[in-house]
């Protein structure tokens, strides 16, 4: 089911991922089912605490900060998705950028992702945005499928 | 009555898609061994084969971590709430040096 952003969401998601840059930054993206796709209702941009985070539960490398690694505070989680649900929507994607790398996910992405979430990756070269592409897990959570994704008009 | 458990979007699919479900337990622990008693998928998604809680699921009790009150020893009453929140982070490879001024990665 392919992933339908409006433009003006597109521009918070770039916007934001340029302002984090040459961090990553993230976020989550609410919104529904429609004309056979997922419609983005809304981009929630989140701060990335993988520095701050008490109880972080990811294996940290020497060389890992916030310029390789998100991590998104549970708080922010049941912030973002208590506020979807009472639009009558919900949490359909999880959105980080990659600085200076290419949008596809690593081998941390794809060992830590949950199934049935799309992820989406913008590509920020030298501050720029560049590619972005939406990602899900296959059934056997053995690797990326790419997720067709369309940039859309905003709604009327 | 019961202990209200908040089933987020990721794991809605182990719930036959219901956002919350409503089950009695006087702990942490009760409450999600009969969530685990009727959603047997569930279970794998949130328990190690020990029984223990997985290290990338967060549970909180009316908005505090329940590892900053009595983790799964937690007592709950009727009209409580749970929040199943997963942890979700990501990441690009990363290189030597990875928190040098200019980042390298090819």
């Amino acid at each position: 089911m392919p992933l339908n952003i409006p433009r003006s969401q597109y521009e918070k998601i770039a916007q934001h991922a340029i302002a984090a840059y040459p961090r990553e930054g993230q976020g989550l993206l609410i919104g529904k089912e429609s004309d056979g796709g997922m419609l983005v209702a809304d981009f929630a941009p989140m701060p990335n605490v993988w520095e701050s985070y008490e109880d972080n539960p990811y294996e940290t490398r020497p060389q890992d900060s916030a310029r390789n690694r998100t991590l998104m505070d549970p708080q922010d989680f049941i912030r973002v998705d208590r506020e979807a649900r009472s639009r009558g929507l919900d949490i359909i994607c999880y959105f980080h950028s990659h600085p200076d790398h290419p949008a596809r996910p690593s081998e941390f992405d794809r060992r830590h992702a949950h199934p049935f979430l799309i992820y989406a990756i913008l590509a920020v070269a030298n501050g720029e945005p560049r590619e972005l592409t939406a990602w899900q897990l296959n059934e056997d959570m053995s690797q990326f499928l790419i997720v067709e994704l369309n940039i859309v008009e905003d709604p009327a | 009555m019961g202990v209200k458990i908040i089933i987020p979007t990721p794991l809605r699919q182990y719930t036959a898609k219901n956002d919350t479900v409503i089950v009695e337990g006087a702990t942490v622990e009760e409450a999600f061994k009969n969530l685990a008693a009727q959603y047997g998928d569930l279970r794998k998604q949130l328990f190690t084969e020990e029984g223990k809680l997985r290290s990338f699921v967060n549970i909180y009790k009316n908005d505090e971590d329940i590892r900053y009150l009595s983790k799964e020893q937690t007592p709950v009453k009727d009209n409580d709430v749970l929040s199943i929140v997963p942890s979700i982070a990501g990441g690009r490879p990363s290189v030597a040096g990875g928190a040098s001024p200019v980042p390298a990665c090819r």
